[in-house]
């Protein structure tokens, strides 16, 4: 049997170069890609992923629902509050634009309650993603299988950032876990708007390149605060950048760059403001009466 | 190096709060258990880094004990697992340790102890990111797997013709050997292989294995990442 032509790359501009060589979106080599990995047909492989979306829309609906705070009592009740917003009468940029942040936070919320996520590609980014299929399904009639897709295209993305930097704010900051999960919200919304494949890096690019630096610096070392608001206003940011590549924005950076650039920002950011809530947002005098998250009870004893 | 599958980026699915600090730390849990081989009785977990720092915030005590105990990285009882332990008769100590710089952020050291306290394993392995692991060290030898395979463990003496022996077992099993090394604490003395296959190694293969001379124990490392 003849193996068939490899699917695999290194590169943003590899992958461009394999969907426009095949004719392809960049939700399909990624399937080919992992089809080939898995040993798997395609058709099974989108039926998980769209078994994946079902779980990030039940973490949206679940999360809605809270009411009460989480255990640090840091988040809880906000996602509703804003969802409420949304009906309120003339919300600001309409009912869509609080709904959709709104679905941000849901999942963090739930998240920080323990609730059943999906990583993409984190814990701590899990909200973005869904919020803008989630909006896209309601408003632009996405269906669970076009879903599948736009995650595909947002696994083609992040294969890139995993291969040339990584998605860890222990070694990244938060750039590497919202910064990454915006870029592949973005290059997804705007394929799965009829973006190219160059257009969807190009959104990638923009919502990555305007999270550089951001550093990881959670309050008590609780993935919560700026946690929480952060996938909800990430959300919007990479609805934002989706929008500048479809009208064509021209990209300066093309998107390997910026991924270098964001690898390059990791290494140099001090340890403190990675995942270790030694700085920052964790040492303000807020934090400091907080009772402290990362010692153990027989440490503090 | 990992192959990133598309469900490692879109994925796992997971109880919160953190892949690295949770869904990590449950899997480096899960891959100390299959090298102790059962349940322990006793295990004492070093905390490295970020994950002694913040690591209560996410439960990541409460999800290495969740991995001890076999569960999944999207188990709902995780931020209970210290009281299943407890019902289970696992004794654990938690301490805060510095492994050193070099060392990546979000690691732990596991020793665990066999119920006839007769087997230990030490084990010290990193959260990656986004639920993603490495064992870097298991009793003392260096040791890069990260799960996306199975990994056979092998304990043995360092003796000419044992990698023959294990790739002749394997091949007439029909299994596809991804990556196979050894490291050894010096010319003829203690040794460890890890062999990553594609497929499970079925039990009368491990078992054929197991009793070649050289070799003093063997373990397999489940496939933890999809």
């Amino acid at each position: 049997m003849q193996e068939p032509p490899s699917t695999d790359y290194n590169n943003a501009a590899q992958l461009c170069d394999l969907a426009e060589t095949n004719g392809w979106p960049l939700w399909k080599v990624a399937l080919a890609r992992e089809s080939h990995l898995q040993r798997c047909d395609e058709e099974q492989l989108l039926k998980r992923m769209a078994g994946h979306y079902r779980i990030m829309r039940q973490a949206v609906r679940d999360g809605l629902q809270i009411k009460v705070l989480s255990v640090s009592r840091l988040s809880g009740g906000d996602a509703h509050r804003l969802f409420e917003y949304s009906s309120s009468v003339g919300p600001l940029f309409g009912p869509r634009f609080s709904k959709l942040a709104a679905y941000g936070f849901a999942v963090l919320e739930h998240n920080a309650q323990f609730g059943r996520i999906v990583a993409t590609p984190t814990a701590g980014s899990s909200g973005i993603l869904p919020a803008c299929l989630i909006d896209l399904e309601e408003n632009e009639g996405l269906d669970e299988n076009g879903a599948a897709k736009a995650l595909f295209t947002a696994a083609a993305i992040g294969i890139v950032i995993g291969k040339n930097a990584n998605f860890s704010g222990a070694l990244g900051g938060c750039q590497a876990e919202v910064g990454s999960a915006s870029c592949m919200a973005a290059a997804a919304v705007a394929e799965a708007r009829g973006g190219t494949p160059k257009q969807a890096c190009s959104a990638g690019a923009f919502a990555l390149m305007n999270t550089l630096g951001m550093v990881c610096d959670p309050i008590g070392g609780y993935v919560e605060v700026p946690c929480v608001s952060r996938n909800g206003m990430f959300a919007v940011h990479s609805m934002l950048a989706a929008m500048m590549a479809l009208a064509g924005v021209r990209c300066v950076v093309p998107l390997d760059d910026v991924v270098l650039a964001m690898r390059d920002i990791g290494r140099r950011m001090p340890r403190a403001l990675k995942e270790t809530s030694e700085g920052g947002l964790a040492l303000t005098p807020t934090a400091k009466e907080l009772p402290p998250a990362g010692l153990f009870p027989q440490d503090a004893a | 190096m990992s192959d990133f599958s598309a469900f490692e980026i879109i994925g796992p699915p997971m109880t919160g709060p953190s892949s690295s600090h949770t869904a990590g730390a449950v899997r480096i849990g899960l891959a100390t258990r299959a090298l102790l081989g059962e349940q322990p009785t006793r295990a004492k977990i070093e905390l490295h880094g970020s994950f002694a720092a913040t690591g209560a915030g996410h439960a990541t005590d409460r999800a290495l004990v969740a991995g001890l105990l076999n569960w999944l990285p999207d188990d709902s009882r995780i931020k209970d697992s210290l009281l299943f332990a407890e019902e289970k008769n696992l004794r654990i100590v938690f301490q805060c340790a510095d492994f050193g710089e070099d060392v990546h952020p979000n690691s732990a050291r596991l020793t665990v102890v066999s119920v006839d306290e007769k087997t230990f394993c030490t084990v010290t392995a990193a959260s990656t990111g986004g639920g993603g692991i490495q064992i870097l060290v298991i009793d003392g030898f260096a040791a890069r797997v990260d799960g996306c395979l199975f990994a056979l463990v092998m304990w043995h003496k360092d003796k000419p013709g044992f990698l023959s022996k294990i790739t002749t077992i394997l091949a007439s099993a029909a299994i596809n050997i991804a990556t196979i090394r050894t490291t050894r604490k010096g010319r003829d003395g203690d040794a460890l292989t890890l062999v990553e296959t594609d497929e499970s190694v079925h039990a009368d293969c491990q078992s054929l294995l197991g009793h070649l001379p050289e070799t003093k124990k063997l373990r397999e490392i489940p496939k933890l990442v999809y």
